[in-house]
């Protein structure tokens, strides 16, 4: 009995240290404990693709044929188009040195497999991936696939990393409308849409929202949303999504256009986290700086 | 206890949470914590609370120290009324970790916008209260069932005699 109440006291003490625990000292301890729990993560995502890919290969045998074929075409359509780009870089490139321009260099991104959907509470919209600081990924990078923006990191590890995804409520993107150049924030809805009819029922479809936009600008459905790059973590140019419908906000003065994002954020496996960020006036060189990129590297 | 709590938050964290649910998880901490408050002393109880709670803080972005307070103080009613219960029944387990289930998702879900850490609105929150409920009604008798084995298996509590075993004697 006794001792029954100096564990309740103990545990008592431990509750008011936690609540109490230094940012810092925190952000160590949840990192161990990602660490520690990814392995497991890493097993049973592994054994859930694969039997997801067993199943549909049962339910549709030509499938997979299918897919590879079209995965051919899409690889000779591509490889076509690089070469035509690649002449097109050079031509660009020749003419921005000559205008005096900065060249552009190519994103630097790290390669990284989702090892689990959602963090344990479920009341952010996370993924986390199986690659961390070891890696050179810190906190605020840009994430993408190979569809469009997925998010940014939000908490890293050693061995793995949180990323927010745009559908989460807290995820703000500065984001432009690609045809007619108009700036606005790209807000998530809270909810990421599975695409099954059955689960999604009740939820919102378009989860995502772009605000701010000028009254007078017209919006049409199927107009593509890249990032602005204004801000100081989504380079400029990245996809976000399609508007589906727009309306005036309550007060009249701007517009609220629905967006579906363009990357299946409910069937991500493979992702990408861009190591560099955006050339703000802040961060952008001064005259007489060497070129290296804002984390120090060399770009 | 580590082992039961370790094997629950690897799966809380794994199986993804339903948006017709309000992305309630399967709350198998909770239901950890229950097989304790249910079973055990008010001091141990509390020891896998704040372990438990430790767990999903770690695993999410909650703030320390909030889920071991809300598994706590669920913890406390339910051990406070034990000898009241019928803790091998399926259908009570079940019911208690329904209550238990509701109250915990809404008072952390108190706690978070009290601190501005989530937006959502309250609909989103009586949602994701009654998803957890839900999960947790269906969790709780077989995680109670199974961690109440594995403690016979490993020695922790005495195995069960078999009903005629008295009589032979």
């Amino acid at each position: 009995m006794r001792a029954s109440r100096y564990l309740t006291w103990i545990t008592l003490v431990v509750i008011v240290i936690l609540v109490n625990l230094p940012k810092e000292i925190w952000s160590e301890v949840r990192g161990w404990c990602r660490d520690i729990i990814a392995p497991f993560h890493s097993v049973a995502s592994g054994f859930g693709y694969r039997v997801a890919e067993g199943c549909s290969s049962v339910i549709d045998p030509s499938g997979k044929a299918n897919a590879t074929k079209k995965m051919e075409l899409e690889l000779a359509t591509l490889r076509e188009r690089i070469r035509r780009l690649e002449s097109l870089e050079v031509e660009n490139t020749a003419i921005r040195a000559q205008l005096g321009f900065k060249t552009n260099f190519p994103l630097r991104l790290v390669a990284c497999e989702v090892i689990a959907r959602g963090e344990a509470s479920g009341w952010w919209e996370c993924v986390i991936v199986n690659k961390g600081a070891r890696d050179g990924i810190s906190a605020g990078c840009a994430v993408i696939s190979h569809e469009g923006v997925v998010g940014r990191t939000k908490a890293v590890a050693e061995h793995t990393s949180e990323v927010l995804l745009v559908t989460d409520r807290n995820s703000s993107i500065p984001a432009k409308l690609m045809r007619t150049g108009n700036f606005g924030i790209v807000n998530g809805g809270g909810v990421t849409i599975a695409g099954n009819p059955v689960i999604d029922m009740g939820m919102p479809q378009n989860p995502c929202s772009m605000d701010n936009i000028r009254s007078g600008v017209t919006i049409q459905p199927g107009d593509k949303i890249v990032t602005s790059g204004l801000g100081s973590i989504f380079p400029e140019g990245l996809q976000i999504g399609m508007v589906v419908s727009a309306s005036l906000n309550k007060s009249g003065l701007y517009q609220i256009a629905r967006i579906k994002p363009s990357a299946d954020l409910a069937r991500l496996r493979y992702v990408f986290v861009v190591l560099d960020r955006p050339v703000t006036p802040a961060t952008s060189l001064r005259p007489g700086q060497t070129k290296q990129g804002v984390d120090g590297n060399i770009p | 206890m580590l082992f039961s709590l370790l094997a629950g938050a690897v799966i809380q964290s794994l199986v993804p949470g339903a948006a017709f649910l309000g992305r309630a998880r399967l709350p198998l901490l909770l239901a950890v914590v229950l097989y304790f408050a249910l079973t055990n002393n008010r001091g141990i109880m509390l020891l896998s609370a704040v372990t438990a709670g430790l767990l999903q803080d770690a695993l999410s972005n909650i703030p320390p120290g909030y889920s071991a307070f809300c598994f706590g103080v669920a913890g406390m009613v339910v051990n406070q009324y034990k000898d009241d219960l019928f803790g091998d029944s399926f259908l009570t387990t079940a019911v208690i970790g329904a209550a238990a289930g509701f109250l915990v998702s809404l008072g952390l879900s108190i706690l978070l916008w009290y601190n501005e850490l989530i937006k959502d609105p309250v609909w989103l929150w009586a949602l994701r209260a009654a998803g957890t409920a839900i999960l947790a009604a269906l969790c709780t008798p077989p995680v109670v069932s199974t961690v109440r084995n594995l403690d016979r298996m490993v020695g922790n509590v005495p195995s069960k005699r078999h009903p005629l075993e008295h009589e032979e004697i």
